[in-house]
């Protein structure tokens, strides 16, 4: 009876050792796990459509330039990219859009070749002004992701 | 030995379960984050996007039609500078603000975020307030007519108005006359400055009474009198509410300068409040706000 008390304390002493060290396992790349990247992703794109729209370089729609300035502002280590959809007023009254026949979607990237891996996505309207009205209304989309 | 081995078993329970409790609500934590982030920069992209409205197409003062606002602060004094050219056209101004929201309405809406805004009828009188000083620029008319009305909730802060009032295409025909009990012995400084086409009148430096009436009348070319300012007197409303009104045939721009006494926190000028809102229905997150110019 005793060597029975043994072995099932044994047993249940090697079942705990077990189930610490799944769980340790399990729980050691969830603390290495920046749960903010994400956030700080979202921001990186989001702030980079507002210096490309605040310094006029989107409303330009020239895409070299847009490229140069994109590459210039992402950080090294992210690819990103960016879609432009430029609309106007689809009638009189402005009540739809259509895809400007002038200006083209057009997408740019940077870091191409690196896989788009838990990538963010990031949206801002700008505007094209000419004689002080609005001609464009368009949408920049700008994907970011970690290389 | 099987107690110590059980506790042990227990603590480890106990510290996996804790832990784990907490990732789940750092996650919940950092996804809200995400969000609150996500419904701020689409708030930005709109505010930003009718602030460029406003600058570019009523910008430009001298040769087109507008307004300009601008703040500068000093360590002691805060100065807001508007500019307005009355009356002036403003069709194609709210037509592309309409425009906008139409656009802002069908693109920027997303799953679970919605977006309510009232810029579409911003530029019906186009409202100004000046914070934290509680002073409201309105157009008691409408935008673009001939009448603005600037409100001071009180005057304790308000130190002068500097008026500049420039006529276009006309000019003064006899010397600007002030009348009324509050033109002289006051407290508010008027600095008015009028320019003709071929004459200039000022500044002329007056301490005005806040709370008694005093008009300013200037004749011109264009009509007799061509405008007048006069600070209100009047129990609906507050001390030092300056009331500029310009009279038919005749074009001013107006360059008024408010000096105020700095108070704690920033001088922001901003359209009226809820202009914008965006809100995202998951979590309930919402972003209520307006327009800021003059930054």
């Amino acid at each position: 009876m005793k060597g029975f008390v043994f072995t099932l304390d044994a047993l249940l002493a090697t079942t705990i050792a077990i189930v610490i060290l799944i769980a340790t396992y399990t729980m050691i790349p969830k603390g290495q796990e920046d749960y903010f990247l994400d956030d700080y992703k979202t921001k990186i794109a989001n702030d980079i459509l507002i210096v490309l729209d605040k310094s006029n370089t989107l409303e330009t729609n020239d895409e070299t330039l847009i490229q140069n300035s994109l590459t210039s502002i992402l950080p090294n280590n992210y690819g990103a990219r960016l879609n432009v959809y430029v609309y106007e007023c689809a009638t009189h009254d402005c009540d739809n859009f259509v895809l400007s026949s002038k200006v083209a979607p057009y997408v740019i990237t940077v870091n191409r070749s690196m896989p788009e891996k838990d990538s963010v996505l990031a949206k801002r309207s700008f505007l094209s002004f000419e004689n002080n009205r609005i001609k464009y209304y368009s949408l920049a989309e700008l994907r970011v992701w970690l290389v | 030995m099987s107690p110590i081995v059980f506790l042990i078993f227990i603590s480890m329970f106990s510290i996996a379960y804790i832990f784990s409790m907490n990732t789940i609500q750092l996650r919940e934590n950092v996804a809200q984050d995400i969000l609150a982030n996500r419904i701020y920069y689409k708030f930005l992209t709109i505010s930003d996007s009718v602030v460029e409205i406003i600058e570019k197409e009523l910008g430009g003062i001298s040769s087109v039609a507008g307004l300009n606002v601008t703040v500068d602060e000093q360590p002691d004094f805060s100065y807001v500078t508007i500019v307005e050219r009355l009356p002036h056209g403003v069709e194609e101004f709210n037509e592309d603000l309409a425009n906008y929201e139409n656009f802002v309405e069908k693109y920027l809406n997303e799953t679970n975020v919605k977006i309510d805004t009232g810029i579409g009828g911003l530029g019906g009188s186009m409202r100004i307030e000046i914070e934290p000083y509680n002073i409201v620029y309105d157009h008691p008319l409408g935008f673009g007519q001939k009448e603005v009305e600037i409100t001071p909730e009180e005057t304790s802060t308000l130190n002068a108005y500097d008026m500049t009032f420039k006529l276009i295409d006309a000019n003064i025909t006899s010397t600007p006359s002030f009348g009324g009990p509050g033109c002289s012995g006051g407290s508010l400084r008027w600095n008015v400055t009028v320019i003709g086409d071929s004459s200039v009148y000022g500044p002329v430096i007056k301490y005005i009474k806040p709370d008694k009436m005093c008009k300013l009348q200037v004749d011109a070319t264009c009509n007799q009198p061509a405008f007048k300012v006069t600070n209100k007197q009047n129990t609906q409303v507050n001390d030092g509410d300056l009331f500029v009104e310009v009279l038919p045939g005749c074009t001013i721009i107006s360059t008024i300068s408010l000096n105020l006494t700095d108070v704690p926190g920033k001088t922001e000028v901003n359209l009226p409040d809820g202009q914008i809102n965006v809100i995202e229905t998951l979590y309930n997150i919402q972003k209520n706000d307006t327009v800021y110019l003059g930054e």
